[in-house]
């Protein structure tokens, strides 16, 4: 077998035990990598209901058969376990040398187990693993952590760890890499941490297994250097993701005031051109010339890495419009280990429960000083922070008074930064993204904005939908590889296929990665419905608020418009119906079927009645 | 014939500006307009015209907003 290490290293933190097991043929070709390998695992290990902060949950670091070898953007690496935000399948990726790293010491995949008794951190050196005590590093920030770690082993070593929002079980934490990098977004810190485990390092010697070696290092390096003459040419990286913020302001999709609001005359603040400005290091991924952490200091002087996401949920989501406090933000979620995107919105949410007189508190959008000290708070769970630690659909179920209409979030996970409360096509991405809402498996705002009336709730949406999920919530995440060139340079699809045939000796085609998208988004969703036995189709529901009428534009191109409920639920079935899922949103029996997962669909069916 | 633009991430750095009134002799289509700022048509992926989708080859009036921008994934 060529193109995967045919390896799985499994740690078990109770026991400070490890073994090596061996992965057949057919399981690499049925989940490929990365998300695959993971929601397979996953399925397969661990017992429906388990508590994903207790010591049955399993975390697994996966990557794929492109991961680490050099070719466009192969840097990065699949974390997932059952998510204490959402309660079900739950996973991220993340730039990482651990991509690299882990390939080169002969693993595929990571699992890891238990429970460490006290603070520990897990050194993988090849074929040797070791326990350290992690009792110097407990309780500091990520930063602070990896700078320890590199000064110990090397700066070529790879490192997963957490901050101090992970050790605290902060249901939003992440796990960290590198600089600016994280991932994880649905608690997958908090899982390393209800382990005590501080930090994974990772390094190899080994050489990764490759069919053809010669040909993929002549067209990997080629086209590394392609990709990065295309960049050169348009400019891209000079604002990288950060050029959306202007436009979502344009077209009213910004996320202001916890999204009551879709744009702002201050938004330019903090846009693209004054981050290029304010810039004074960029930062990537291993293997990518793209690097798109752009890296501004912060109010205090730290060095704060900044992309689309953070500053639109931790800038305009809260009114804050001063770059410089942004970037503090950023950097307090970035050293704490907590997720961007899910702390803005959290904050967001507690600053509009406090408003509309369902909470009561002290903190108020715009005040940038307090919402520093609250992310300290709930990376301590220390007062009010104990309960931001939570995320806002819990916050919104302890408040009461309706405000869970307002927490903007679907299945427990925060929605990233594009307001829908006029985009019907992008709401419906967030509500069926496999995980909760990410924007990473179907951006499909642009395609919705440019080619489809934007009022309109036909087929064609859903069908694009499903088809941005296979290439960047299947493909991208299976393989694994950043799906930027793609995204934003527009490098060619049909690429991948040659990378992955030259890697593994296969003969694949993109119908055949398709294929593999669909078998992971149909067993992601059979977790979460074995979690959750009473599954309904209210659950790919956004929040009620864009549904609300009292909520629409007073003012700019989307006045008095607003999403329509029924309408929505017409574009969920036609969703459902080209997945061959059922009217819940469960696949059906002959979906099941068709994509190999008799097994584990006869096993759900012990749960959960099955349609044909 | 006055016509505003307004251009996004890179597409500022081609031109030179983010937003800028033109003095146009009508008439005039987008394609044209691109040509005159500088701005390779395949890079402009997303045209909106006073916040319609619009193609490249039409013509426009006095008084639109042309907002261009290429394609961006935010993240
Ligand atoms: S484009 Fe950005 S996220 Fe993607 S690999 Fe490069 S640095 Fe990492």
């Amino acid at each position: 077998m060529y193109g995967w290490t045919g390896k799985i290293l499994r740690i078990n933190l109770s026991s400070k035990t490890y073994r090596q097991e061996t992965y057949s043929e057919e399981f690499a070709h049925k989940w490929v990598g990365g998300r695959g390998f993971a929601v397979k695992i996953l399925w397969d290990e661990l017992k429906p209901g388990i508590d994903p902060l207790g010591p049955d949950n399993k975390l697994i670091v996966a990557v794929g058969p492109i991961a680490g070898i050099p070719a466009p953007n192969t840097g990065k690496t699949v974390v997932a376990a059952k998510s204490p935000l959402t309660g079900g399948y739950g996973d991220g990726n993340l730039g990482t040398r651990v991509t690299i790293q882990l390939r080169k010491a002969g693993y595929d995949v990571l699992i890891i187990e238990g429970k460490a008794e006290t603070p520990t951190y897990v050194t993988i050196e090849d074929d040797q693993v070791a326990f350290h005590s992690a009792a110097e590093i407990w309780g500091k920030g990520s930063y602070e952590t990896m700078d320890w770690l590199y000064a110990k082993y090397g700066r070529s070593i790879g490192i997963l760890t957490i901050g101090q929002g992970g050790e605290n079980l902060v249901r939003y934490a992440i796990i960290r890499s590198m600089e600016g990098r994280a991932g994880g977004r649905p608690g997958m810190g908090a899982v390393m941490g209800s382990k005590n485990l501080k930090a994974i390092v990772v390094k190899g010697t080994k050489n990764i297994p490759v069919a053809d070696e010669e040909a993929i290092k002549k067209i990997g390096t080629e086209d590394l250097r392609q990709v990065q003459k295309i960049d050169q040419e348009t400019g891209w990286s000079i604002q990288s993701t950060t050029g959306v913020l202007a436009w979502c302001n344009e077209v009213a999709a910004l996320p202001v005031r916890n999204m009551r609001k879709t744009f702002h005359p201050e938004a330019w603040r903090i846009d693209g051109e004054r981050l290029n400005e304010a810039r004074v290091a960029t930062y990537g991924c291993p293997n990518c010339t793209m690097r798109c952490g752009i890296t501004i200091l912060d109010k205090e002087g730290h060095e704060a890495e900044m992309d689309y996401e953070n500053i639109g949920m931790l800038g305009s989501n809260l009114e804050i419009f001063e770059l410089a406090q942004v970037g503090s933000l950023n950097y307090l979620c970035d050293e704490y280990g907590l997720d961007t995107i899910s702390a803005g919105g959290t904050l967001a949410f507690y600053a509009d429960a406090i408003d509309h007189g369902a909470a009561e508190g002290d903190f108020q959008f715009g005040d940038a000083e307090r919402a520093k000290e609250l992310l300290r708070l709930t990376a301590h769970r220390e007062g009010v922070g104990e309960l931001l630690a939570e995320g806002s659909l819990r916050m919104a179920r302890h408040f009461g008074h309706g405000s869970e209409d307002y927490a903007m979030q679907v299945k427990g996970l925060e929605i990233s930064a594009y307001n829908c409360k006029f985009i019907p096509g992008m709401a419906l991405a967030f509500g069926t993204s496999a995980i909760g809402a990410h924007h990473k498996e179907s951006w499909v705002i642009t395609y919705e904005i440019n080619e489809t009336p934007r009022e309109s709730y036909g087929r064609e949406k859903a069908q694009k939908v499903i088809e941005l999920q296979r290439i960047r919530g299947g493909l991208f995440e299976f393989i694994v590889a950043c799906r930027f060139p793609w995204v934003e340079l527009g490098w060619d699809l049909e690429h991948y296929p040659v990378y992955f045939n030259k890697i593994t000796g296969l003969n694949w085609q993109l119908e055949d990665f398709w294929q593999v998208s669909d078998r992971i988004y149909a067993l992601i969703r059979a977790h979460f419905v074995r979690e959750f036995p009473d599954w309904d189709r209210t659950r790919d529901y956004p929040p009620r608020v864009w549904f609300d009428p009292a909520n629409a534009d007073k003012e700019g191109p989307i006045a008095g418009k607003i999403l329509d409920l029924k309408k929505y639920d017409e574009l969920l079935s036609h969703y459902y119906d080209l997945r061959g899922w059922d009217d819940r949103g469960i696949p059906t029996r002959k979906t099941a079927e068709k994509l190999g997962l008799n097994e584990e669909f006869a096993a759900l069916e012990k749960l959960v009645k099955l349609n044909d | 014939m006055k016509v505003t633009v307004k251009l996004f991430s890179y597409l500022i750095h081609q031109a030179g500006f983010s937003q800028k009134e033109l003095d146009l002799p009508a008439p005039v289509t987008i394609q044209e307009i691109l040509e005159m700022i500088k701005i390779k048509p395949s890079l402009a992926k997303i045209i909106l015209r006073n916040g319609q989708p619009v193609r490249s080859d039409e013509l426009v009036k006095d008084g639109d907003r042309l907002v261009i921008s290429p394609i961006f994934s935010g993240g």
